[in-house]
Protein backbone atom coordinates (compact mmCIF):
# COMPACT_ATOMS: atom_id res chain seq x y z
CA UNK A 1 0.00 0.00 0.00
CA UNK A 2 3.10 2.16 0.91
CA UNK A 3 4.57 1.68 -2.25
CA UNK A 4 1.20 2.69 -4.57
CA UNK A 5 0.65 5.74 -2.54
CA UNK A 6 4.44 6.75 -2.79
CA UNK A 7 3.95 7.52 -6.05
CA UNK A 8 3.20 11.13 -6.96
CA UNK A 9 0.51 10.53 -8.93
CA UNK A 10 -1.41 7.91 -6.90
CA UNK A 11 -0.66 10.47 -3.84
CA UNK A 12 -2.53 13.24 -5.62
CA UNK A 13 -5.82 11.30 -5.93
CA UNK A 14 -5.73 9.97 -2.52
CA UNK A 15 -4.82 13.35 -1.43
CA UNK A 16 -7.85 14.94 -3.70
CA UNK A 17 -10.29 12.53 -1.29
CA UNK A 18 -8.94 13.27 1.80
CA UNK A 19 -8.33 17.13 2.21
CA UNK A 20 -12.11 17.83 1.93
CA UNK A 21 -12.70 15.67 4.91
CA UNK A 22 -9.48 16.86 6.23
CA UNK A 23 -11.30 20.22 5.89
CA UNK A 24 -14.95 19.52 7.16
CA UNK A 25 -13.70 17.78 10.43
CA UNK A 26 -11.23 20.92 11.14
CA UNK A 27 -13.90 22.86 10.83
CA UNK A 28 -16.17 21.42 12.79
CA UNK A 29 -13.63 20.56 15.62
CA UNK A 30 -12.43 24.04 15.47
CA UNK A 31 -16.14 25.22 16.36
CA UNK A 32 -16.40 22.79 19.15
CA UNK A 33 -13.33 23.84 20.18
CA UNK A 34 -14.22 27.59 20.45
CA UNK A 35 -17.62 27.11 21.96
CA UNK A 36 -15.69 24.96 24.73
CA UNK A 37 -12.55 27.08 24.94
CA UNK A 38 -14.45 30.50 25.36
CA UNK A 39 -17.90 29.06 27.27
CA UNK A 40 -17.06 25.63 28.15
CA UNK A 41 -14.22 26.13 30.42
CA UNK A 42 -13.85 27.86 33.69
CA UNK A 43 -10.64 30.74 33.91
CA UNK A 44 -7.97 30.50 35.59
CA UNK A 45 -7.89 31.24 39.43
CA UNK A 46 -4.80 33.08 39.02
CA UNK A 47 -4.64 33.74 35.29
CA UNK A 48 -8.54 34.66 35.19
CA UNK A 49 -9.61 34.73 31.11
CA UNK A 50 -5.61 35.21 29.66
CA UNK A 51 -5.22 31.70 30.03
CA UNK A 52 -7.54 31.06 27.04
CA UNK A 53 -4.29 31.37 24.63
CA UNK A 54 -3.47 28.72 25.91
CA UNK A 55 -6.03 26.81 23.61
CA UNK A 56 -4.36 28.23 20.71
CA UNK A 57 -0.53 28.55 21.91
CA UNK A 58 -0.44 25.06 22.85
CA UNK A 59 -1.82 22.90 20.19
CA UNK A 60 0.34 25.46 17.76
CA UNK A 61 3.60 24.58 19.96
CA UNK A 62 3.20 20.73 19.51
CA UNK A 63 2.75 21.29 15.89
CA UNK A 64 5.74 23.32 15.52
CA UNK A 65 7.56 20.30 16.92
CA UNK A 66 5.09 17.91 15.25
CA UNK A 67 5.93 19.16 11.69
CA UNK A 68 9.21 19.16 12.32
CA UNK A 69 9.26 15.79 13.17
CA UNK A 70 7.56 15.32 9.96
CA UNK A 71 9.64 16.85 7.70
CA UNK A 72 13.13 15.30 9.49
CA UNK A 73 11.36 11.93 8.63
CA UNK A 74 10.54 12.81 5.16
CA UNK A 75 14.29 13.66 5.31
CA UNK A 76 15.70 11.00 5.91
CA UNK A 77 13.67 8.54 3.89
CA UNK A 78 14.45 11.49 0.64
CA UNK A 79 17.92 10.75 1.83
CA UNK A 80 18.26 6.55 2.21
CA UNK A 81 15.50 6.15 -0.64
CA UNK A 82 15.92 9.05 -2.70
CA UNK A 83 12.28 9.64 -2.64
CA UNK A 84 10.60 12.88 -4.34
CA UNK A 85 7.31 12.59 -2.86
CA UNK A 86 9.66 12.86 0.87
CA UNK A 87 10.83 16.24 -0.80
CA UNK A 88 7.68 17.44 -1.85
CA UNK A 89 6.31 16.84 1.64
CA UNK A 90 9.12 17.88 3.56
CA UNK A 91 9.04 21.63 1.48
CA UNK A 92 5.09 21.73 1.41
CA UNK A 93 5.47 21.02 5.55
CA UNK A 94 8.29 24.17 6.02
CA UNK A 95 5.90 27.04 5.93
CA UNK A 96 3.29 25.65 7.90
CA UNK A 97 5.68 24.81 10.05
CA UNK A 98 7.22 27.80 10.27
CA UNK A 99 3.60 29.75 10.66
CA UNK A 100 2.92 27.11 13.75
CA UNK A 101 6.38 28.61 15.13
CA UNK A 102 5.68 31.89 14.65
CA UNK A 103 1.94 31.32 16.14
CA UNK A 104 3.18 29.70 19.29
CA UNK A 105 6.02 32.70 19.56
CA UNK A 106 3.14 35.46 19.24
CA UNK A 107 0.28 33.97 21.40
CA UNK A 108 3.34 33.16 23.87
CA UNK A 109 3.98 36.89 23.63
CA UNK A 110 0.67 37.74 24.64
CA UNK A 111 0.43 35.38 26.72
CA UNK A 112 3.48 36.24 28.92
CA UNK A 113 2.60 40.33 29.01
CA UNK A 114 0.32 39.83 31.99
CA UNK A 115 1.16 36.80 33.25
CA UNK A 116 4.84 37.69 33.62
CA UNK A 117 4.46 41.06 32.98
CA UNK A 118 7.00 41.07 29.77
CA UNK A 119 6.40 40.47 26.19
CA UNK A 120 9.69 38.33 26.20
CA UNK A 121 12.57 36.73 28.15
CA UNK A 122 15.79 35.44 27.03
CA UNK A 123 13.91 31.85 28.43
CA UNK A 124 15.52 28.26 27.23
CA UNK A 125 11.99 27.23 26.00
CA UNK A 126 11.69 30.43 24.06
CA UNK A 127 14.72 31.02 22.65
CA UNK A 128 14.81 26.98 21.22
CA UNK A 129 11.45 27.65 19.99
CA UNK A 130 13.04 31.28 18.19
CA UNK A 131 15.90 28.83 16.98
CA UNK A 132 13.39 26.35 15.69
CA UNK A 133 11.56 29.28 13.41
CA UNK A 134 14.92 30.36 11.90
CA UNK A 135 15.63 26.58 11.31
CA UNK A 136 12.38 26.52 9.64
CA UNK A 137 13.38 29.92 7.41
CA UNK A 138 16.50 28.19 6.68
CA UNK A 139 14.58 25.66 5.48
CA UNK A 140 12.61 27.24 3.27
CA UNK A 141 15.31 29.86 2.24
CA UNK A 142 17.74 26.46 1.06
CA UNK A 143 15.10 24.68 -0.83
CA UNK A 144 14.54 27.49 -3.28
CA UNK A 145 18.10 29.38 -3.62
CA UNK A 146 19.05 26.26 -6.16
CA UNK A 147 18.30 26.53 -9.68
CA UNK A 148 17.92 22.89 -9.82
CA UNK A 149 14.96 22.22 -7.22
CA UNK A 150 16.53 18.43 -6.80
CA UNK A 151 19.72 19.89 -5.18
CA UNK A 152 17.47 22.29 -3.01
CA UNK A 153 15.44 19.19 -1.76
CA UNK A 154 18.62 17.40 -1.36
CA UNK A 155 20.53 20.35 0.86
CA UNK A 156 17.25 21.14 2.75
CA UNK A 157 16.84 17.45 3.90
CA UNK A 158 20.46 17.44 5.13
CA UNK A 159 19.44 20.99 7.22
CA UNK A 160 16.52 19.20 8.49
CA UNK A 161 18.02 16.48 9.97
CA UNK A 162 20.72 18.80 11.16
CA UNK A 163 18.36 20.74 13.17
CA UNK A 164 16.57 17.44 14.84
CA UNK A 165 19.13 18.25 17.67
CA UNK A 166 17.03 21.04 18.94
CA UNK A 167 13.80 19.44 19.16
CA UNK A 168 14.96 17.13 22.20
CA UNK A 169 16.41 20.81 23.74
CA UNK A 170 12.87 22.53 23.26
CA UNK A 171 10.94 19.48 24.72
CA UNK A 172 13.42 19.38 27.85
CA UNK A 173 14.44 22.56 28.36
CA UNK A 174 12.41 23.35 30.83
CA UNK A 175 13.22 20.59 32.80
CA UNK A 176 17.06 21.31 32.45
CA UNK A 177 17.02 25.05 33.28
CA UNK A 178 15.07 27.01 35.71
CA UNK A 179 13.27 28.35 33.21
CA UNK A 180 10.18 31.11 33.78
CA UNK A 181 8.04 29.31 31.61
CA UNK A 182 5.99 26.22 33.17
CA UNK A 183 7.32 22.75 32.94
CA UNK A 184 5.00 20.36 30.43
CA UNK A 185 1.35 20.38 32.23
CA UNK A 186 0.39 16.94 30.06
CA UNK A 187 2.93 15.08 29.97
CA UNK A 188 1.32 11.52 30.88
CA UNK A 189 -2.71 11.39 29.90
CA UNK A 190 -3.68 9.47 32.59
CA UNK A 191 -2.46 11.79 35.39
CA UNK A 192 -1.97 15.14 33.46
CA UNK A 193 -2.10 18.23 35.95
CA UNK A 194 -4.38 19.89 34.18
CA UNK A 195 -8.12 19.83 35.21
CA UNK A 196 -10.57 17.83 32.78
CA UNK A 197 -12.38 21.23 32.11
CA UNK A 198 -9.36 22.59 30.20
CA UNK A 199 -8.01 19.27 28.32
CA UNK A 200 -11.83 18.90 26.69
CA UNK A 201 -11.12 22.39 24.83
CA UNK A 202 -7.72 21.38 24.46
CA UNK A 203 -8.18 18.18 22.88
CA UNK A 204 -10.68 19.58 20.09
CA UNK A 205 -8.53 22.40 19.28
CA UNK A 206 -5.69 19.98 19.00
CA UNK A 207 -7.41 17.69 16.63
CA UNK A 208 -8.86 20.67 15.12
CA UNK A 209 -5.17 22.07 14.28
CA UNK A 210 -4.18 18.80 13.11
CA UNK A 211 -6.91 18.62 10.37
CA UNK A 212 -6.22 21.99 9.78
CA UNK A 213 -2.74 21.17 9.06
CA UNK A 214 -3.64 17.83 7.00
CA UNK A 215 -5.74 20.03 4.86
CA UNK A 216 -3.16 22.74 4.46
CA UNK A 217 -0.76 19.96 3.65
CA UNK A 218 -2.33 18.18 0.76
CA UNK A 219 -2.96 20.98 -1.08
CA UNK A 220 0.43 22.17 -0.67
CA UNK A 221 1.42 18.82 -2.13
CA UNK A 222 -0.85 18.80 -4.82
CA UNK A 223 0.00 22.35 -6.30
CA UNK A 224 3.89 20.86 -5.47
CA UNK A 225 3.04 18.11 -7.22
CA UNK A 226 1.58 20.05 -10.63
CA UNK A 227 4.36 22.27 -10.75
CA UNK A 228 7.24 19.71 -10.78
CA UNK A 229 5.05 18.30 -13.81
CA UNK A 230 4.86 21.35 -15.36
CA UNK A 231 8.75 22.62 -14.67
CA UNK A 232 9.03 18.14 -16.47
CA UNK A 233 7.06 19.47 -19.52
CA UNK A 234 8.59 23.10 -19.96
CA UNK A 235 12.37 20.91 -19.77
CA UNK A 236 11.00 18.56 -22.46
CA UNK A 237 9.84 21.32 -24.33
CA UNK A 238 13.30 23.36 -24.47
CA UNK A 239 15.52 20.09 -25.67
CA UNK A 240 12.96 19.61 -28.46
CA UNK B 1 45.69 5.99 6.56
CA UNK B 2 47.95 7.14 3.72
CA UNK B 3 44.69 8.75 2.12
CA UNK B 4 44.35 10.77 5.16
CA UNK B 5 47.80 11.69 5.41
CA UNK B 6 48.06 12.80 1.26
CA UNK B 7 44.79 14.93 1.36
CA UNK B 8 46.07 16.08 5.40
CA UNK B 9 49.25 17.06 3.65
CA UNK B 10 46.94 18.72 0.20
CA UNK B 11 44.89 21.04 3.13
CA UNK B 12 48.26 21.66 4.65
CA UNK B 13 50.42 22.98 1.80
CA UNK B 14 47.34 25.38 0.26
CA UNK B 15 46.26 26.60 3.64
CA UNK B 16 49.57 27.43 4.82
CA UNK B 17 51.18 27.60 1.03
CA UNK B 18 51.07 31.56 1.82
CA UNK B 19 50.23 32.09 5.16
CA UNK B 20 46.87 34.70 3.33
CA UNK B 21 43.99 32.94 5.42
CA UNK B 22 45.80 33.01 8.75
CA UNK B 23 47.12 36.65 7.74
CA UNK B 24 43.34 37.26 6.87
CA UNK B 25 41.70 35.98 9.79
CA UNK B 26 44.19 38.19 12.30
CA UNK B 27 43.44 41.38 10.22
CA UNK B 28 39.81 40.86 10.58
CA UNK B 29 40.05 39.84 14.08
CA UNK B 30 42.24 42.82 15.07
CA UNK B 31 39.95 45.25 12.98
CA UNK B 32 36.29 44.22 14.29
CA UNK B 33 37.74 44.71 17.74
CA UNK B 34 39.02 48.29 17.11
CA UNK B 35 35.28 48.99 15.76
CA UNK B 36 33.78 47.34 18.69
CA UNK B 37 36.34 50.10 20.92
CA UNK B 38 35.94 53.07 18.73
CA UNK B 39 31.88 52.59 19.10
CA UNK B 40 31.66 51.77 22.90
CA UNK B 41 34.28 54.45 23.71
CA UNK B 42 37.24 54.07 26.12
CA UNK B 43 35.24 53.45 29.19
CA UNK B 44 37.01 50.88 30.95
CA UNK B 45 34.40 49.29 32.99
CA UNK B 46 32.20 48.91 29.68
CA UNK B 47 34.90 47.38 27.33
CA UNK B 48 35.49 45.30 30.27
CA UNK B 49 32.12 43.80 30.60
CA UNK B 50 31.54 43.16 26.90
CA UNK B 51 34.63 41.21 26.39
CA UNK B 52 33.89 37.84 26.37
CA UNK B 53 30.54 38.72 24.15
CA UNK B 54 32.53 40.80 21.80
CA UNK B 55 35.04 37.98 21.38
CA UNK B 56 32.66 35.71 20.76
CA UNK B 57 31.07 37.90 17.86
CA UNK B 58 33.93 38.18 16.38
CA UNK B 59 35.25 34.36 16.47
CA UNK B 60 31.59 33.24 15.26
CA UNK B 61 32.03 35.72 12.23
CA UNK B 62 35.36 34.90 11.21
CA UNK B 63 34.92 31.80 11.38
CA UNK B 64 31.98 31.97 8.85
CA UNK B 65 33.61 34.43 6.88
CA UNK B 66 36.97 31.80 6.87
CA UNK B 67 34.78 28.71 6.09
CA UNK B 68 33.97 29.67 2.27
CA UNK B 69 37.65 29.76 1.81
CA UNK B 70 38.21 26.46 2.32
CA UNK B 71 35.34 24.70 -0.29
CA UNK B 72 35.06 27.99 -2.54
CA UNK B 73 39.00 27.37 -4.43
CA UNK B 74 38.44 23.32 -4.45
CA UNK B 75 35.01 23.96 -5.75
CA UNK B 76 35.46 26.48 -8.71
CA UNK B 77 38.50 24.53 -10.27
CA UNK B 78 36.95 21.31 -9.91
CA UNK B 79 39.36 19.91 -7.61
CA UNK B 80 36.34 18.37 -4.96
CA UNK B 81 34.82 16.43 -7.98
CA UNK B 82 38.50 14.93 -9.17
CA UNK B 83 39.14 14.01 -5.59
CA UNK B 84 36.44 11.91 -5.34
CA UNK B 85 37.30 10.36 -8.75
CA UNK B 86 40.72 9.87 -7.30
CA UNK B 87 38.93 7.47 -4.66
CA UNK B 88 38.81 9.89 -1.94
CA UNK B 89 35.70 9.33 0.29
CA UNK B 90 33.72 12.15 1.16
CA UNK B 91 33.90 11.75 4.60
CA UNK B 92 37.52 12.02 4.66
CA UNK B 93 37.85 15.21 2.44
CA UNK B 94 35.22 16.78 5.18
CA UNK B 95 37.40 15.28 7.84
CA UNK B 96 40.66 16.71 6.79
CA UNK B 97 39.22 19.96 5.76
CA UNK B 98 37.84 20.54 9.32
CA UNK B 99 41.25 19.63 10.82
CA UNK B 100 42.81 21.90 8.87
CA UNK B 101 40.57 24.88 9.40
CA UNK B 102 40.83 24.74 13.20
CA UNK B 103 44.46 24.71 13.28
CA UNK B 104 43.91 27.66 10.72
CA UNK B 105 41.53 29.46 13.33
CA UNK B 106 43.19 28.29 16.55
CA UNK B 107 46.78 29.59 15.89
CA UNK B 108 45.73 33.24 15.67
CA UNK B 109 43.60 32.82 18.63
CA UNK B 110 46.73 31.74 21.33
CA UNK B 111 47.54 35.15 20.38
CA UNK B 112 44.67 36.97 19.59
CA UNK B 113 42.26 36.49 22.25
CA UNK B 114 45.62 37.37 24.83
CA UNK B 115 45.99 41.37 22.73
CA UNK B 116 42.41 41.25 23.25
CA UNK B 117 42.59 41.11 26.88
CA UNK B 118 45.22 44.46 26.46
CA UNK B 119 43.03 46.36 24.20
CA UNK B 120 40.29 45.70 26.63
CA UNK B 121 42.22 45.65 30.15
CA UNK B 122 41.37 42.86 31.54
CA UNK B 123 43.50 40.89 34.00
CA UNK B 124 45.47 37.55 31.93
CA UNK B 125 44.26 35.00 34.43
CA UNK B 126 40.91 35.99 33.67
CA UNK B 127 40.62 35.34 30.03
CA UNK B 128 41.26 31.66 30.96
CA UNK B 129 37.79 30.85 31.18
CA UNK B 130 37.00 32.54 27.65
CA UNK B 131 40.39 30.73 25.41
CA UNK B 132 39.52 27.13 27.42
CA UNK B 133 35.30 27.79 26.29
CA UNK B 134 36.50 28.95 22.87
CA UNK B 135 39.12 25.90 22.10
CA UNK B 136 36.43 23.29 23.24
CA UNK B 137 33.54 24.76 20.96
CA UNK B 138 35.85 25.87 18.07
CA UNK B 139 36.19 21.92 16.65
CA UNK B 140 31.89 22.00 16.70
CA UNK B 141 31.63 25.35 15.10
CA UNK B 142 34.43 24.00 12.05
CA UNK B 143 32.06 21.24 11.88
CA UNK B 144 29.34 23.30 11.22
CA UNK B 145 30.41 26.02 9.45
CA UNK B 146 32.22 24.03 7.58
CA UNK B 147 28.97 21.95 6.37
CA UNK B 148 27.03 25.81 5.87
CA UNK B 149 29.84 26.72 3.45
CA UNK B 150 30.04 23.31 1.28
CA UNK B 151 25.96 24.60 1.14
CA UNK B 152 26.07 28.00 -0.06
CA UNK B 153 29.01 27.02 -2.22
CA UNK B 154 26.84 26.26 -4.45
CA UNK B 155 24.87 29.24 -4.53
CA UNK B 156 25.78 32.52 -6.01
CA UNK B 157 22.49 34.87 -5.46
CA UNK B 158 23.28 35.69 -1.73
CA UNK B 159 26.25 35.96 0.44
CA UNK B 160 23.61 36.62 3.34
CA UNK B 161 22.77 33.13 2.82
CA UNK B 162 25.40 31.11 4.82
CA UNK B 163 24.86 33.24 7.89
CA UNK B 164 21.21 32.94 8.21
CA UNK B 165 21.50 28.71 7.75
CA UNK B 166 24.43 28.67 10.51
CA UNK B 167 23.70 31.19 13.06
CA UNK B 168 20.65 29.43 14.84
CA UNK B 169 23.19 26.58 14.87
CA UNK B 170 25.63 28.36 16.48
CA UNK B 171 23.05 29.77 19.39
CA UNK B 172 23.15 26.36 21.61
CA UNK B 173 26.67 25.74 21.64
CA UNK B 174 27.31 29.83 22.18
CA UNK B 175 24.82 29.57 25.21
CA UNK B 176 26.48 26.76 26.79
CA UNK B 177 29.99 28.44 26.23
CA UNK B 178 28.96 31.78 27.53
CA UNK B 179 26.86 30.76 30.23
CA UNK B 180 28.34 32.11 33.44
CA UNK B 181 28.50 28.65 35.26
CA UNK B 182 27.75 30.05 38.46
CA UNK B 183 24.13 31.65 37.33
CA UNK B 184 22.83 28.16 36.86
CA UNK B 185 22.42 25.68 40.04
CA UNK B 186 22.12 22.97 37.23
CA UNK B 187 25.82 23.38 35.65
CA UNK B 188 29.23 23.92 37.68
CA UNK B 189 32.61 24.78 35.88
CA UNK B 190 33.43 21.16 34.78
CA UNK B 191 30.01 20.41 33.34
CA UNK B 192 29.83 23.53 31.02
CA UNK B 193 33.41 22.03 29.20
CA UNK B 194 31.76 18.49 29.53
CA UNK B 195 28.56 19.32 27.84
CA UNK B 196 30.60 21.49 25.11
CA UNK B 197 32.38 18.22 24.98
CA UNK B 198 29.48 16.17 24.35
CA UNK B 199 28.04 19.03 21.74
CA UNK B 200 31.31 17.84 19.78
CA UNK B 201 30.54 14.25 20.16
CA UNK B 202 27.37 14.88 19.08
CA UNK B 203 28.23 16.80 15.61
CA UNK B 204 31.15 14.90 14.99
CA UNK B 205 29.37 11.92 13.21
CA UNK B 206 26.74 13.43 12.06
CA UNK B 207 28.65 16.16 10.37
CA UNK B 208 31.11 13.66 8.50
CA UNK B 209 27.69 11.97 7.01
CA UNK B 210 26.23 15.02 5.98
CA UNK B 211 29.19 16.82 5.04
CA UNK B 212 29.66 13.27 2.54
CA UNK B 213 26.25 13.69 1.49
CA UNK B 214 26.65 17.16 1.10
CA UNK B 215 29.91 16.89 -1.02
CA UNK B 216 28.27 14.17 -3.36
CA UNK B 217 25.46 16.71 -4.09
CA UNK B 218 28.27 19.60 -5.42
CA UNK B 219 29.52 16.99 -7.37
CA UNK B 220 26.03 15.54 -8.78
Amino acid sequence: MFVKFANPSHFQKLSSKVYPIAFILGVALLIIGLFYSFFGSPPDYLQGETVRIMYVHVPCAWFSLFVYSVMAICSFVSIVFKHTLADIISRACAPIGASFTLATLITGSIWGKPTWGTWWVWDARLTSELILFFIYIGHILISNAYDDIRKGDRNAAILTLIGIINLPIIKWSVDWWNTLHQPASISKFSSPSIDSSMMTPLFFMTFSFLFFFLTIVLLRIKSEIILRKIEIIRLNKAQL
Amino acid sequence: MNNLKTLLKREFLLAFSNFSSIFTYFSFFLLALLIFIFSLGSEVEKLQTLHQPIVWVIFLFSLILISEHFVLEDFADGSLRELQFLGYSGELIFYTKSIVMLIVVMIPNLFLIPISSVFFKIEFTNIVDLSITIILAAPTLVLISLLSAFFSVQIKKNRFFQFIIIIPFFIPIIIFATSPYEKYGLFDFEQKFFILFGLFLITLPLSLILGKLSIKEINN
